[in-house]
């Protein structure tokens, strides 16, 4: 438990080395602020947009979690496994007193941290600016559910990220791969009605698909198995890739 | 008490390997370029898996006891990494995160040892090839390890950086008792450092563990040994 611990906070504390993983939430942290400036001039030349469904905080979230995120997923889950073999530092921890399973959980945690930083940094900015550029939001509790309920498929998607990561041996390969991975999937699922129902990256806003719409709490449920099966699958393969990984 | 690993690898590496490395030893593992060394060490720390035969260390089973074996364990393998975008202190750091007993002193101690104490909060990504080998040292000494694996530890130093190497590693077994594993393709350089040597040709072992003092009583020199025991078991 203690050396999962350690490695967990090793795992935290690499990321955030890295100068990238803060300037992208600076540069999230200002985009969120700009989509708010640009909102707020609208309202006040066009009073007839802001109709009363229209929520800034999770049109905002819609955008990040279907575009930034994967992105920042990708970038960080390449680092922490492809990167680390590229530059032989995998080794390094591999050699310490802590089991690969630790390893493995501890830069999914490493990640879902990071992700979760994501989150609460573009909530709270994303209410500051509505709050200062008197943007109106209709219902405070829709939005916090909102961003708790898309934590869920986002953590999802770290474990997808950390599965492919597996297949690589260098970061940058990695990091492209999954990008084209995720477009090809998207792309697929534009076409085919089955696989768009069916696959996780389709509810990575899922909070927009059963919430709002009448509150279908069956559909909810019946989305969470789903995306929680994607999970165990991911994280099964992929320790299992890990541990046999030989470096 | 016995510092004691047992490895018998099948495959394209190296194939039923053999030895005991017993407490307060310094094992030269001897063999020319290719002949298997950083394979067999990838073994003994976990980072290959090995098709058949097992590993001990102090006791316990590197398959069941990972944790347990490798806590005792400080490792170098292949070459000499850190992390370059972090600091001595912050690559100290990270090990010391594994064990409850190592202070705030004891990284100031072993980056005087290695005399890095001056490069303490510089990131490594800017030290010299022989500063970062002298931090990765640090890191396999940090814990305070029972046993030490150096894969060809000078390696790329020069004389001055080989002749300190050797002689840290002579201290460091007579004072703080600590068991050295060390892997090497120069004869001379084990016959200074080493007290007892295994030799490996092609991937098999030519013999398993013979005090060096012995050997110079029955041969000229290591080298002669050497010599003699690769054409009488390994070529043809
Ligand atoms: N990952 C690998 N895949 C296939 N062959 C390997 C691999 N690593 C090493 N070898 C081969 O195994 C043999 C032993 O290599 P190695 O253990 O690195 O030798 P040494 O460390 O004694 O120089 C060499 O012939 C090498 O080509
Ligand atoms: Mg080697």
């Amino acid at each position: 438990m203690d050396s999962l611990k350690a490695n967990i906070i090793n795992e935290v504390r690499k990321l955030f080395l890295k100068k990238k993983t803060i300037v992208y939430l600076v540069l999230m942290a200002i985009m969120s602020f700009l989509t708010a400036f640009f909102i707020a001039t609208i309202q006040a030349k066009l009073i007839f947009i802001a109709v009363n469904s229209f929520s800034y905080p999770l049109m905002l979230l819609a955008i990040f979690t279907n575009i930034f995120l994967p992105l920042f997923v990708f970038m960080a889950a390449s680092d922490l496994f492809s990167g680390e073999v590229a530059d032989r530092t995998l080794k390094l921890v591999l050699t310490m007193p802590v089991s690969r399973f630790k390893i493995y959980l501890s830069k999914i945690v490493a990640v879902s941290i990071y992700v979760i930083l994501n989150f609460i940094l573009i909530f709270l900015v994303s209410m500051l600016s509505a709050f200062c550029l008197k943007i109106t939001i209709t219902s405070i509790t829709s939005v916090v559910v909102g961003y708790l309920a898309d934590i869920i498929p986002a953590l999802i998607l770290v474990i997808f990220a950390s599965f492919i990561a597996q297949f690589f041996r260098s970061g940058s390969t990695a990091l492209i791969s999954s990008i084209f991975i995720f477009i090809g999937i998207k792309a697929l699922s534009l076409f085919n009605t089955l696989l768009n129902n069916n696959i996780f990256t389709t509810y990575l806003n899922w909070y927009s698909l059963w919430l709002p719409n009448g509150t279908n709490l069956l559909r909810g449920l019946n989305l969470l198995l789903l995306l929680l099966a994607y999970g165990i699958i991911f994280f099964t393969v992929g320790y299992y890739l890990f541990d046999k990984k030989e470096i | 008490m016995a510092g004691l690993t047992k490895i018998y690898k099948n495959g394209r590496g190296v194939k039923d390997i053999t030895f005991d490395v017993c407490t307060g030893d310094i094992f030269g593992f001897l063999g020319p370029n290719g002949a298997g060394k950083t394979t067999v060490m990838k073994g003994i720390t976990g980072l290959n898996t090995i098709q058949k035969g097992h590993v001990k260390i102090l006791g316990y089973n590197l398959d069941s006891q990972f944790e347990n074996a490798m806590r005792n364990v400080g490792a170098i393998i292949e070459t000499a990494d850190v992390y370059e975008y972090m600091s001595a202190y912050e690559n100290l750091k990270f090990i010391a995160r594994f064990y409850q007993n190592i202070h705030e002193e004891d990284i100031d101690n072993i980056l005087e040892l290695v005399n890095l104490t001056n490069y303490k909060q510089e990131k490594a990504s800017k030290f010299s090839l022989g500063m970062k080998q002298r931090l990765a040292l640090a890191r396999a000494l940090l814990p305070n390890p029972k046993l030490i694996i150096l894969d060809e530890p000078t390696n790329g130093l020069d004389i001055e950086g080989t002749v300190q190497m050797r002689n840290l590693i002579k201290e460091l077994a007579a004072k703080r008792k600590m068991t050295f594993f060390i892997s090497s393709h120069l004869v001379h350089e084990v016959e200074l450092m080493c007290n007892k040597v295994a030799i490996i040709h092609e991937g098999k072992l030519v013999n398993n563990g013979v005090s060096i003092e012995s050997i110079k009583e029955s041969y000229h020199s290591l080298e002669d040994f050497y010599l003699n025991q690769v054409t009488e078991g390994g070529t043809v």
